[in-house]
């Protein structure tokens, strides 16, 4: 990992889930940007933990990098399906914070009818964007904005940060 | 609790729920713990939960059903008491793959001497796909030391009876299904009646019983109005009615002394059952809550 990845919230995002139809098997949708050797053999077991069960944060590693992973329901008319989204966080990212945030924008994106699939597929790299730059998330008509979240709940999202604007 | 107690937590009562995805593992296990129809997301992996039944644990092993999951399967059966076979009898493209399934692990049954009980699943939407069926296109003729039942997790169709097999499989005690109710009445929030179960299959009855005590202790009860309340009858011929309002409907159960059990079980066996027609949301289908009340009243009469 790059000295600028380590300090980004989030340097790695992806998507995955086990759909709820007959016949489904779990599966790494989307990893954004992509990582050598991050394959759906080598993640699958850290982003779709067993035993893993909707609305619930996963923390696993590959090597020195930290996945952080929230599952989720995707409504669908017969069997919901289970979907994740994970993580790799930077050494300076307060991981109880950024929980919050990625709960919040599940849970907005869900309000909004957004959270399925494509659209998590479509909008990675937005989020990522969106986390590091601690800004707005522009999913289609829905605007979620990071800052105001930490604002709101009077939090950080990295170490240091507090001190750092306090120096400038 | 020490240190490292979860290690020595028991799983002698382990029985483990095997099937194909979508069969319904997930769905009877949270039925026979909750006493109604849950949705689940499927099962990634395994799930682990664990009940208590008069002093005995039973720890659930419910495992994925998907392709990916079925190896796992084998691997758990090391001090499994139970396996539990689950087949969705509505799906009958998918024997053949069940089938084979189900080969797979029955040498593994017949090697540790673990006992197999079938559950033939999702009989609400397949009661005309009976057990000889079953047992004829799964060649279970062969196999010594298995016993089949047939229900409905969404239902509750034979669940008590299902229950009271897997409970004497597991832990070798017997215990008894109760009839908790004489008959058992539904009606619309305005005390329209919806339909009638009663023990017998006396028709005559049903409309005595519904013509007489229930419906007058119905109307008196129905100008109430206060949700989840429920209050109680005596009449001198019948015996007692326990009348509740659920959110969208109100259920009556006719109790009488000859029951042989706490009318308080009765009292908290209704509300199981409306419960259960307000997570199916019963009362925007009225025309199946007949059918309905009927397949889970097989667990209460
Ligand atoms: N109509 C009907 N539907 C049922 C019944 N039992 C389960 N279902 C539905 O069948 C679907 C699959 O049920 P699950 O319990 O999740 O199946 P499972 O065997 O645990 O599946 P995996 O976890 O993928 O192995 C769900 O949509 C349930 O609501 C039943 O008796 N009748
Ligand atoms: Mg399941």
């Amino acid at each position: 990992m790059s000295e600028e990845e380590m300090s980004s919230v989030v340097s790695c995002s992806m998507v995955s889930g086990l759909e709820g139809h007959t016949g489904s098997n779990p599966m790494v949708l989307k990893v954004h940007p992509p990582v050598q050797d991050f394959t759906e053999e080598t993640i699958i077991s850290k982003v779709l933990p067993h035993g893993a069960t909707p609305y619930k944060f996963y923390i696993d590693h590959m090597d020195s990098r930290k996945i952080l992973v929230y599952t989720f329901e995707i409504h669908q008319d017969g069997r919901n399906d289970l979907g994740s989204i994970g993580f790799v966080v930077g050494k300076d990212t307060i991981i109880d914070n950024l929980k919050i945030i990625i709960q919040a924008l599940v849970k907005e994106m869900e309000d909004n009818q957004l959270l399925d699939f494509t659209t998590l597929q479509a909008y990675l790299p937005k989020i990522i964007e969106g986390l590091n730059k601690q800004s707005k998330i522009k999913i289609e008509k829905m605007k979620f904005d990071v800052a105001s979240v930490l604002r709101n709940n009077k939090i950080e999202l990295q170490l240091g940060s507090r001190k750092a604007k306090g120096m400038f | 609790m020490g240190l490292f107690s979860f290690l020595k937590r028991s799983t002698k009562n382990k029985a483990l729920f095997t099937g194909l995805d979508h069969s319904g593992k997930s769905t009877i296990i949270s039925f026979l713990q909750e006493g109604r129809f849950v949705e689940h997301v499927p099962t990634m992996g395994k799930d682990l939960t664990e009940m208590e039944v008069q002093g005995v644990r039973i720890n659930f092993f419910d495992m994925g059903g998907q392709s990916h999951f079925r190896q796992m399967w084998l691997g758990e059966m090391d001090d499994t008491k139970c396996v539990v076979y689950v087949i969705d009898k509505s799906d009958t493209a998918r024997f053949k793959e069940a089938k084979q399934e189900l080969g797979k692990i029955l040498p593994i049954l017949k090697k540790k001497q673990i006992k197999l009980l079938i559950f033939a699943n999702k009989h609400d939407l397949a009661p005309e796909v009976d057990l000889g069926q079953i047992i004829t296109e799964f060649e279970l003729a062969n196999i010594s030391n298995f016993e089949i039942v047939e229900v409905s997790a969404k239902t509750g169709y034979g669940m008590t009876d299902a229950f009271v097999k897997f409970y004497s499989i597991l832990t070798g005690q017997i215990i008894r299904k109760s009839v908790v109710a004489s008959a058992i009445s539904i009606y619309n929030e305005g005390g329209v009646p919806l339909t009638v179960q009663s023990g017998g299959d006396d028709e005559e009855f049903n409309k005595k019983i519904l013509e007489g005590g229930f419906l007058s202790a119905i109307t008196a009860f129905a100008k109430t109005k206060i949700k989840n309340s429920s209050v109680k009858f005596e009449s001198q011929d019948d015996g007692t009615y326990i009348i509740l309002r659920s959110d969208n409907l109100i259920g009556a159960l006719l109790w009488k002394e000859d029951l042989q059990i706490p009318i308080n079980v009765s009292e908290e066996a209704l509300k199981e059952l409306m419960d259960h027609l307000e997570t199916l949301q019963v009362h925007k289908h009225e025309e199946e809550i007949s059918h309905l009340v009927q397949q889970y009243c097989t667990n209460l009469m």
